[in-house]
């Protein structure tokens, strides 16, 4: 089976809205935060539907809290689908954690213990949810900061039993891949090894804070070298695969955006010289 | 075995919101790393995050009351009001009667006036869209017409009133200006979305009050005129009602008439 591959992508940012309209950058599609659209109206939902025109969207969500002990949020599923019918992304995706319960929601993706019992409640609200879109979605790996003693597997025995039960796929975000394993003491490369690299679709690339004992996920710096480094690893493991970088705070103008950007397309071009298939140009005229 | 996954997540919550230490038995030991480090990082953020949405939606009034009560708004509101949004963005909607109610707040009843008109501001940028008339179709209105008119405004449009002059207050911070002090009075504003998605605000005088309340209630422009009569004199009215509806139009604050199907 080929890999779709969409090329090199940026996480499109209120800051960059008239930029990216005006200036037509070399990105190949933008990722949105999908909750930011869930609006009735107004100006950002006009930017993106006039960006959607010219460059393909993933959606990414951070509200569907597949791991919560809650039922699921029926009324956010239908406007997600409703977005996406809008939109017609080309991946949705969300964290593989769990965000609140209650009704309380902490606005954080929050880990999961790795036990049985998590696994099997994941991937039956997963087959529900692609039930009820009528596609597959893609699942984040998160960073974390603990390990709960209810936890039976390595994270990446997690995600993949997951992944194999729900039959859903991958955006392997490199960086929370480092973040974690500087915080938990694994090596990156035994994650990476284990993924099956038919189910990555998708990767994020972020920078992070580095603390010296631990490292936190800030996405508010450029991308450190141990994950350019880590990148380059898992592009040989998982082939040609759609890649952008994530900026949430500290937010650099576009163009420096797309020389990280530029980075990660080097990087690409040393592993796999001119050989890469993207399965959907962006038409420019 | 399901009773592990719920416990756990609600060890976790308790833990986030409240600081309650049960989830602590539940973390392993790795590393240089203390179990109550990794789970400050946990709760830091959270603590953070919810301030930055204070910060960020309420700036001004941020500014009016000065470093110490915000801290202290930001610890009394983040317990009493936990998110059950799933978007930030609404995180604040109890701030406005919060502060009415809490002490010290509550004291200054101007800083909840504040808050509500900076959260009107908010609601306004977010309103659906919709599409309005202009001058042209507004003039286009046959003669036998107007009686039977009544409006539909653009969904983005509010009224704010206030007991308190908070409008002038929001103005003059925004401004980097000194804040008049906090007197009573009788603001009334509209606010809506303009064509370029900015929003715009106005101050209304009694006429334009008048109107607005009658036409938003489902009034035919006739009957907007005769209570337009409390507040103009007889021979003002007509230019007055005309010149009110022509600003509207401009602005881009009506969506429809309606009432001659
Ligand atoms: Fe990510």
């Amino acid at each position: 089976m080929t890999k779709k591959n969409y090329g090199f992508g940026l996480g499109l940012r209120t800051d960059h809205f008239v930029d990216v309209i005006e200036t037509q950058p070399n990105v190949d599609w933008f990722e949105v935060v999908t909750e930011n659209f869930m609006v009735a109206g107004g100006k950002p939902k006009n930017f993106l539907h006039q960006i959607r025109r010219d460059y393909p969207i993933f959606m990414h969500g951070v509200s569907l809290s597949i791991g919560s002990v809650d039922p699921l949020d029926t009324a956010y599923l239908s406007e997600l689908k409703k977005l996406a019918d809008e939109v017609e992304p080309l991946w949705i995706s969300d964290h593989l954690c769990f965000t609140g319960m209650g009704k309380i929601n902490s606005h954080d993706l929050l880990p999961l213990p790795y036990s049985e019992e998590a696994i099997n409640h994941v991937a039956d609200r997963i087959i529900q949810v692609q039930d009820f879109l009528g596609r597959q979605i893609l699942l984040e790996n998160v960073s974390s900061y603990l390990t709960y003693t209810d936890s039976q597997c390595s994270e990446w025995e997690f995600i993949s039993e997951i992944v194999k039960k729900a039959d859903c796929h991958i955006l392997l975000d490199i960086n929370n891949i480092y973040v974690s394993a500087r915080n938990h003491g694994f090596d990156p490369l035994d994650y990476i090894n284990a993924i099956d690299p038919a189910r990555v679709k998708q990767f994020h690339l972020a920078g992070h804070s580095d603390y010296g004992d631990y490292v936190i996920d800030t996405h508010d710096q450029d991308i450190a070298d141990p994950v350019w480094d880590l990148y380059e690893k898992a592009l040989v493991r998982f082939g040609a695969t759609s890649t952008m970088i994530e900026r949430d705070d500290n937010i650099p103008p576009l163009g420096d955006l797309i020389a990280e950007l530029d980075i990660a397309r080097g990087i690409s071009h040393r592993v796999f010289g001119n050989d890469i298939d993207l399965t959907q140009r962006r038409a420019r005229g | 075995m399901k009773e592990t996954l719920f416990e756990r997540q609600q060890q976790m919550m308790n833990y986030l919101l409240q600081g309650k230490p049960t989830i602590k038995d539940h973390i392993v030991q790795q590393g240089a790393i203390t179990v109550d480090t990794r789970l400050h990082i946990y709760r830091n953020a959270y603590q953070q995050r919810l301030r930055e949405t204070i910060d960020t939606d309420h700036p001004v009034t941020g500014v009016y009351i000065g470093d110490e009560l915000f801290d202290q708004l930001v610890q009394q509101y983040t317990i009493s009001y936990p998110s059950s949004y799933r978007s930030l963005r609404h995180f604040c909607d109890e701030l406005p009667s919060f502060l009415a109610d809490q002490e010290p707040f509550s004291e200054h009843p101007q800083i909840a006036e504040l808050a509500r008109f900076e959260r009107l501001l908010l609601t306004v940028f977010d309103a659906s869209d919709a599409p309005v008339i202009g001058l042209r179709e507004l003039s286009g209105l046959k003669a036998p017409d107007w009686p039977n008119m009544k409006i539909q405004f653009h969904p983005s449009v509010r009224v704010f009133e206030s007991p308190w002059n908070v409008v002038s207050v929001w103005q003059a911070i925004k401004d980097d200006l000194p804040p008049p002090n906090s007197l009573p009075s009788s603001e009334a504003c509209l606010l809506w979305r303009n064509q370029q998605r900015m929003t715009e605000f106005v101050h209304l005088n009694l006429p334009e009050l008048c109107m607005f309340r009658e036409f938003r209630q489902g009034s035919s422009f006739a009957q907007v005129c005769e209570a337009l009569l409390n507040v103009v004199p007889d021979d003002e009215l007509s230019a007055c009602a005309v010149n009110v509806l022509s600003k509207w139009a401009q602005h881009g604050l009506i969506g429809s008439l309606y009432g001659n199907e």
